[in-house]
């Protein structure tokens, strides 16, 4: 079984110089759909969990070719700000990427890297009265700017026709800690400049 | 393609909010925080044996609090603590709360330094029988938590009547009262102010409000657990913007773009 995939791979790398690589280009645009926590996240009081979430995201990034079919690819994406109770709190995802890609096939290329995820929140202050059982008690809003940064280990799968890429882009947190592991991704639409 | 940005940002969804118990946001300093029950509570109505009010703690903690890779806040069981004066059947009142601390006098509950559960059959902490749980820090450093105390309702028997999962439920919410948050109007969310059908994981204002309290500082992929201190970038609240950050990362971008032109060229000489 692994021996076949270590020849299937094999193959594949020793047979990607001999086709045309997919062209070379120099800058791409990302427009997205993030979904955080895939499967994790209760979205209503039945115990469904979240699968799809709505959370647009764009993005700039660079492919800079190492040989033929192998390519590194930063990018930085910017999940756009989401407000709660009218702007009390404004919510929005910065992910600063690295992978390496390897384009498979002349459509297919496979990503893998890191992310450093930056989680930002900024309260605006202020209470509301919410419900506390028998009556209603206050309760108050953040007032400050906090971020929480992680390291994602990241894997995509991306398909190249002519100037566009669509992708599915995971990233995986707390990899070596099982209990917070947790699995978010980005469906990409691409635009690439250059050639 | 601006006016297409521009429509997504406008479209970008509207949303309920986490809140806290008090508006300083008080938090416990450090991330490990131990829940214990205290050692000579007893529960015939809420129809617990201390041993298996015990055992829905770590449940509780496993499945919700702990699964948040955004937050450094790890809670853990600490078993049973020693006793707290008045836990049974005391007065629980906040430290800022005078009026409840001068009427109760001596049945005040004492402060805890750890978050401590216990049954109690004074209906005065309660306000009605419906009342599943209530929940005060009652002792604190500075802004910073020191320790909580939850009570579960033993002057009713409505504990006794849920289901397992409901209990792990209820425990999981008033710790979410011990650790700094406060009730939202999201009915997916934990911190809901009563129990739902089914609660199954976090709501996403869960998830939120404890990585705002508690948030990770770079985890090294889940290796290093974060720093204990929380990062506060801004002394003038909600003033100033990050977006600083992304003009920062868009010049590296910029210089990236413009090193590739300038290697370009140096071949293309090169190569004339």
């Amino acid at each position: 079984m692994y021996r076949n995939i270590i020849f299937l791979l094999l193959g594949l790398l020793l047979g990607a110089p001999a086709r045309a690589a997919a062209p070379s280009r120099s800058l791409y645009l990302n427009l997205g759909n993030h979904t955080e926590f895939y499967n994790a996240v209760q979205n209503n009081d039945s115990g469904g969990l979240r699968k799809l979430d709505f959370a647009p995201t764009i993005g700039v990034g660079l492919v800079f070719p190492v040989f033929e079919s192998w390519k590194m690819l930063p990018e930085i994406n910017w999940v756009l700000p989401k407000t709660y109770e009218d702007s009390h709190i404004i919510v929005h995802t910065l992910m600063y990427r690295f992978d390496m890609g390897w384009d498979v096939l002349d459509w297919l290329r496979l990503r893998a890297g890191t992310s450093i995820m930056h989680l930002n929140q900024q309260g605006r202050g202020g209470s509301t009265k919410e419900n506390n059982g028998n009556g209603t008690s206050n309760f108050y809003y953040p007032s400050e700017n906090r971020s929480s940064l992680n390291n994602t280990l990241d894997f995509g799968l991306e398909g190249l026709f002519d100037q566009y890429g669509v992708r599915l882009q995971t990233y995986t947190y707390s990899v070596f800690k099982k209990e917070q592991r947790q699995i978010s991704y980005t469906l990409f639409f691409t635009y690439y400049w250059g050639k | 393609m601006i006016q297409f940005i521009a429509l997504i940002i406008f479209l970008s969804p509207l949303a309920q909010a986490y809140t806290f118990n008090n508006n300083f946001e008080s938090r416990f300093k450090d991330k490990n925080v131990s829940v214990s029950v205290d050692e000579l509570t007893i529960c015939p109505n809420a129809g617990l044996t201390v041993y298996e009010l015990n055992e829905l703690i770590q449940p509780a903690v496993d499945k919700f609090w702990n699964r948040v890779p955004t937050s450094n806040l790890r809670l853990k069981s600490g078993g049973f603590s020693i006793a707290t004066t008045n836990i049974n059947t005391g007065r629980l009142c906040a430290p800022t709360d005078t009026t409840c601390i001068t009427t109760a006098g001596a049945t005040v509950i004492a402060p805890v330094d750890e978050i401590i559960i216990a049954c109690n059959s004074n209906a005065l902490n309660f306000g009605g029988s419906n009342v599943i749980a209530v929940t005060i820090p009652n002792h604190f450093s500075g802004k910073n938590i020191a320790g909580a105390v939850i009570l579960i309702n033993e002057s009713s028997t409505i504990f006794s009547t849920l289901s397992k999962a409901d209990k792990i439920g209820v425990i999981a919410h008033e710790i979410g009262h011990a650790i700094g948050l406060g009730h939202t109007k999201d009915t997916s969310a934990l911190m809901y102010y009563k129990t739902v059908d089914q609660r199954s994981a976090l709501g996403s204002d869960d998830i939120r409000g404890v990585s705002y309290l508690y948030p990770m500082q770079v985890d090294g992929f889940g290796l290093l657990g974060g720093c204990a201190t929380i990062q506060n970038n801004d002394e003038n609240p909600g003033a100033k913007s990050p977006f600083w950050q992304m003009g920062a990362s868009l010049a590296v971008m910029i210089l990236l773009i413009e090193l590739r032109k300038l290697l370009k060229r140096s071949q293309a000489r090169a190569a004339a």
